[in-house]
């Protein structure tokens, strides 16, 4: 993996992981963090029907 | 204050378009929708125009808090579409446009159900010609597809208005009854609306309209079938169910595209998906949402369409897997997009950001919808990243410079509008026809936003590969329509054609023997008393067979001679027989 990409995911990881503790420590919900249990279900959805679709069509590449 | 219906301003300013030439003809074209734009202004809320046509009471002039709201925005994306458009030298494309916007508008501000259809009608026509216009063959058969989608959807809405207008005698645009004309109405709309599976017109037409026309047609068609949903049907618990499935049905496709504007058609019906589910859902967080959705994704969707447009205009290709590197060429474009993208990505400080969250927020009761919203959500996210990289910041070489001045010119304000409009919500919120206490900068709505973008974004950064565009067409339902219509063609060709000549050659050969008899009838009967006889004799194997076999022959011959035929007279007879023979038979029916 290049370096640049490396970097940009710590980045995210570190915004990501400062939104949930803002979000349990400042509001009222309790343990945050849903949106990101959301964010991995729709992205395995996705790449599973990308995937799915590659398979049946065949790759392109 | 009386003044004009707005969409009357195009219609009728359309003939002028002709006359112009130059720079008077470019100062015309931004000029028609400004004045479209003071007029709503002055316009205000009232009902006027009032006219009889085969005893019914038209109204062509009816403004309240919704009308005016959405048709802001109509004139408005008129405006900026004009812009974009104005170096475009083809007076047909500006008359279509002008038609389409008319009519658009005019559906807005039409009092009843009659004069809706009737504008309905205009819109379907004139955009239907903005495809065509493209001029290449593809182009031709998609406009030929689009149309017929179209007129299919208003027949359901003529028939629904009938059935409705006799069992109510009502022609208002309003709630409709239960029965068949409900769901007419529903299918008559849902064509518009991009219903699953009524939707295949959508992808297959945006993506081979002319350039500019694209940019239009993003921003009327769909949201016209939507303001007539939240005048219809709003708070059915069905079309909310059908805008989440809208919402993740079109996400999933956009992101299996490689053509950049059938990727964005793909997710204009995901994002009327969430209009369509705000309106169902029905309560005025949900409604004020949907209704602010229509407004802030008419030019967010307005500038992607643009920037579509420009990357054609200017590189000649319209694929992910040709397109790249564009950041250093189209620095401009790029910018725009990232605006729009954002936006429709629903990112704080952006115009989608107010409104999906109102629709997402107001779908919570219902725990199914909900999750198809948000992982709709997760699709746009990821289909612009994925947009984003492959067409503007992987690293490839590719001819391109930026568009023209005006057309960059409209990218600009349409950008700026959509960031305006994310830090000032307020200014459209407080347009809407509810009110409502709806707080936009929740710290839980933007702590959740940045959440959901940082975990979408670090997955794309992991698995690009797999997203990698992907240059195979993927099949929709469109190819179970085309299946059904050659199946149609199969059995018209075939099946059909062989019982048509079946029956062609019976009824040729019964004329030909009722001739036949008519020439000698006497003969005729004592032919076929023979004939039977004959077939009789031959089934028993009689000896004497053959004797009336002779005679058989004997008087096929003579039937043929003209000397031995029946008189005139006889034929009249019989002909006098079978009219008293009706007249009696008519006499005894009544």
């Amino acid at each position: 993996m290049e370096e640049w990409r490396k970097k940009i995911i710590i980045g995210f990881f570190c915004l990501m992981l400062l939104a949930v503790s803002l979000e349990t420590f400042i509001t009222s919900h309790g343990l945050g963090g849903i949106d990101i249990l959301l964010g991995i279900v729709g992205c395995v959805y996705f790449l599973f029907v990308i995937g799915f679709m590659k398979c049946f069509y065949g790759d392109s590449r | 204050m009386n003044a004009v219906p707005p969409g009357f301003i195009f219609l009728l300013g359309s003939f002028f378009i002709p006359l112009l030439k130059g720079k008077i003809k470019r100062i015309y074209l931004l000029f028609v929708p400004l004045i479209a734009f003071i007029d709503l202004i002055v316009v205000g809320q009232q009902t006027s125009y009032f006219f009889s046509f085969m005893g019914m009471e038209l109204i062509l002039l009816k403004a309240d808090e919704l009308s005016l709201f959405v048709g802001y925005i109509f004139a408005l994306i008129g405006f900026l579409g004009l812009l974009y458009s104005i170096n475009v030298k083809d007076d047909r494309q500006h008359f279509s446009v002008f038609w389409y916007i008319g009519s658009s508008l005019c559906i807005v501000f039409a009092g009843d159900f009659f004069t809706l259809l009737f504008f309905w009608e205009i819109m379907a026509i004139s955009s239907t010609f903005l495809i065509w216009l493209q001029g290449d063959k593809e182009s031709l058969d998609a406009g030929f597809r689009y149309f017929i989608m179209h007129l299919f959807g208003g027949g359901c809405l003529l028939a629904g208005v009938v059935t409705n207008y006799v069992a109510t005698g009502s022609l208002q645009v309003a709630p409709v009854e239960s029965g068949i004309q409900y769901l007419l109405i529903l299918v008559g709309v849902g064509v518009n609306t991009v219903f699953i599976p009524l939707h295949t017109w959508l992808p297959d037409a945006y993506p081979r309209a002319t350039l500019t026309g694209a940019v239009f047609m993003s921003a009327y068609t769909t949201k016209a079938g939507v303001y007539v949903l939240a005048r219809t049907f709003s708070g059915v618990e069905a079309v909310a169910y059908m805008g989440g499935l809208m919402a993740l049905y079109g996400v999933t496709f956009a992101l299996l595209q490689n053509d950049i504007r059938r990727l964005l058609s793909y997710h204009i019906i995901s994002q009327v998906g969430y209009m369509v589910a705000g309106i169902g859902i029905g309560t005025s967080l949900a409604f004020n949402g949907g209704i602010a959705h229509l407004f802030n994704h008419i030019i967010y969707k307005a500038l992607l369409f643009m920037c579509a447009g420009a990357i054609i205009y200017s590189t000649g290709k319209s694929k992910l897997t040709e397109l790249g590197g564009l950041v250093k060429k189209m620095p401009i474009t790029t910018l725009a997009f990232t605006v729009a993208a954002l936006s429709i990505s629903g990112f704080i400080g952006f115009n989608g950001f107010v409104s999906k969250g109102m629709v997402i927020e107001a779908a919570h009761s219902k725990q199914l919808l909900w999750l198809l919203l948000e992982l709709a959500s997760v699709g746009t996210i990821l289909s612009f990243l994925k947009m984003g990289y492959y067409g503007f910041f992987r690293k490839r070489g590719i001819e391109a410079k930026e568009a023209s001045l005006t057309m960059i010119a409209a990218m600009v304000i349409a950008s700026f509008l959509c960031i305006f409009l994310g830090f000032f919500p307020d200014l459209i919120l407080n347009l809407l026809p509810y009110e409502s206490d709806y707080k936009p900068f929740a710290v839980e709505h933007i702590l959740g936003t940045i959440q959901l973008f940082s975990v979408v974004c670090i997955v794309f950064l992991v698995v690009a590969q797999i997203l990698e565009p992907y240059d195979k067409p993927i099949s929709d339902f469109d190819s179970f329509y085309r299946l059904l219509a050659h199946s149609f063609l199969w059995f018209c060709r075939k099946p059909l054609n062989a019982i048509a000549s079946t029956l062609n050659d019976v009824t040729t050969k019964a004329a030909y023997s009722f001739l036949w008899f008519t020439k000698n009838p006497m003969n005729g009967i004592k032919y076929l008393s023979t004939r039977i006889h004959l077939i009789v004799l031959e089934l028993m194997k009689a000896e004497h067979a053959i004797e009336v076999k002779i005679r058989l022959e004997e008087q096929k011959l003579m039937h043929m001679k003209k000397d031995e035929q029946i008189s005139i007279g006889f034929t009249i007879l019989m002909v006098v027989i079978v009219l008293l023979l009706y007249l009696l038979i008519y006499e005894l029916r009544v």
